[in-house]
């Protein structure tokens, strides 16, 4: 790692429920420009300064600005995240590490903050509608939980908005949805959309499918489940059509998926796009391919047309929101964020 | 679902993990039982997504 000695750096954070990225980023001409990225398991952490203090260790550099996106909500520059006991406080890590500037913001906030930043080759399209300047962007992002976020547009610039949309009620629109539901509120009482769009979601779908009896589950499968992440043993199974089940259970993850990426472009009015984020989509591809997707999205009666001409785009670039945690300590750096 | 750990007593941590009725112990005895401490907030690997394929 070269670092001029004039050099702005900043520490850029992904903190994840399995893994937490840290990378140290220059100033760049268009997007910040990664110097070094780290990942370090997060469960063998009792902290995340812990971890901070690992980095530190090895990468010896003064630094600026720090910025940590986080999976859970954050209020008042605090986090209790969802999967981790711990308690991120962007006071005590701003008094622990002496930077003088530190933000903690949602995970799916620092990957709103770089979606505009990234470039065709980090995009794939699902449809063709053409990207729109300065309108309204949203983001969904099923992976081990359902994230969601929005880009507001309004005087000159993007203003990300968090949201757990993600923990609001699961809406059915269908019978055999509507039967899922039914499933899910046995188990869980109140169903979330993340009960459905997310690695364990998959696997809750799987469980409806197979529990009610529309197809056997082979031997084969259970092993693989066991074996590996579930959810991973069902999706690769439908991908490659190796059994009616798992190809049953993603297409009812994709449909129900675009159903609800539909819902929130017209909540937001998101004219500029709807962005497909976390570490579902992208293994996914060929599924999301197919006209399922699609077809959900639009399918809002006499709105049809509208969503038909915003572009919908699966981001590839699984460093996203650590880009955008780097863009928003610059920004903090040079207090316009 | 849920997880038990027996901490003081045994040489080696042991964890007891499984769906009532069905237990198993992994490493321990019956006088382990006695020392478990339930933490039913742990998720299981399954349902955090085990090898963080998901994330």
């Amino acid at each position: 790692m070269s670092i001029a000695k004039d050099e702005n750096i900043v520490l850029a954070g992904d903190i994840g429920g399995t893994k937490t990225n840290l990378g140290l980023f220059s100033r760049g001409k268009r997007r910040p420009v990664a110097k070094v990225i780290e990942t370090y398991p997060s469960r063998e952490a009792p902290h995340l300064e812990f971890i901070i203090e690992q980095f530190l260790n090895k990468h010896r550099v003064s630094i600026k600005s720090a910025c940590f996106g986080i999976a859970g909500p954050v209020i008042s520059g605090r986090s209790q995240t969802t999967n981790l006991p711990w308690d991120v406080s962007e006071a005590r890590i701003q008094k622990r590490f002496k930077w003088s500037q530190v933000g903690l913001i949602n995970d799916l906030t620092a990957t709103a903050y770089a979606v505009p930043l990234l470039n065709s080759r980090e995009l794939l399209s699902l449809n063709k509608a053409k990207a729109r300047k300065e309108q309204n962007l949203a983001l969904v992002a099923p992976g081990t939980g359902l994230g969601e976020a929005l880009l507001i547009f309004g005087e000159g610039q993007y203003i990300p908005v968090a949201s757990e949309g993600g923990h609001a009620d699961f809406s059915p629109n269908n019978e055999a949805e509507v039967e899922l539901w039914r499933y899910l509120s046995q188990r869980f009482g109140h169903v979330s959309t993340e009960r459905v769009l997310s690695g364990p979601g998959l696997v809750n779908i799987y469980s409806w499918l197979r529990d009610s009896k529309r197809f056997s589950e082979p031997a084969w499968l259970v092993r693989s489940m066991e074996e590996i992440d579930p959810a991973r043993a069902i999706a690769e199974a439908a991908l490659t059509e190796k059994h009616p089940l798992c190809v049953a259970s993603l297409n009812a993850f994709v449909s129900i998926l675009g159903a609800v990426a539909g819902n929130l472009a017209l909540t937001a009015m998101t004219t500029g796009g709807v962005y497909l984020g976390g570490g579902i989509p992208p293994k996914i591809l060929p599924k999301l391919e197919e006209p399922i997707f699609m077809k959900a999205f639009t399918n809002k009666g006499r709105f049809k047309e509208f969503l038909e001409r915003i572009p919908v785009r699966v981001i590839l670039n699984d460093k996203a929101a650590l880009l955008g945690a780097a863009h928003c300590a610059f920004g903090r750096l040079a207090q316009r964020v | 679902m849920f997880r038990l750990y027996a901490l003081p007593v045994l040489p080696v941590p042991s964890v007891v993990s499984g769906s009532l009725p069905a237990l198993s112990l992994s490493n321990g005895s019956k006088d382990a039982l006695a020392f478990l401490i339930i933490e039913s907030r742990v998720r299981l690997p399954a349902e955090q997504g085990k090898n963080g394929w998901s994330e």
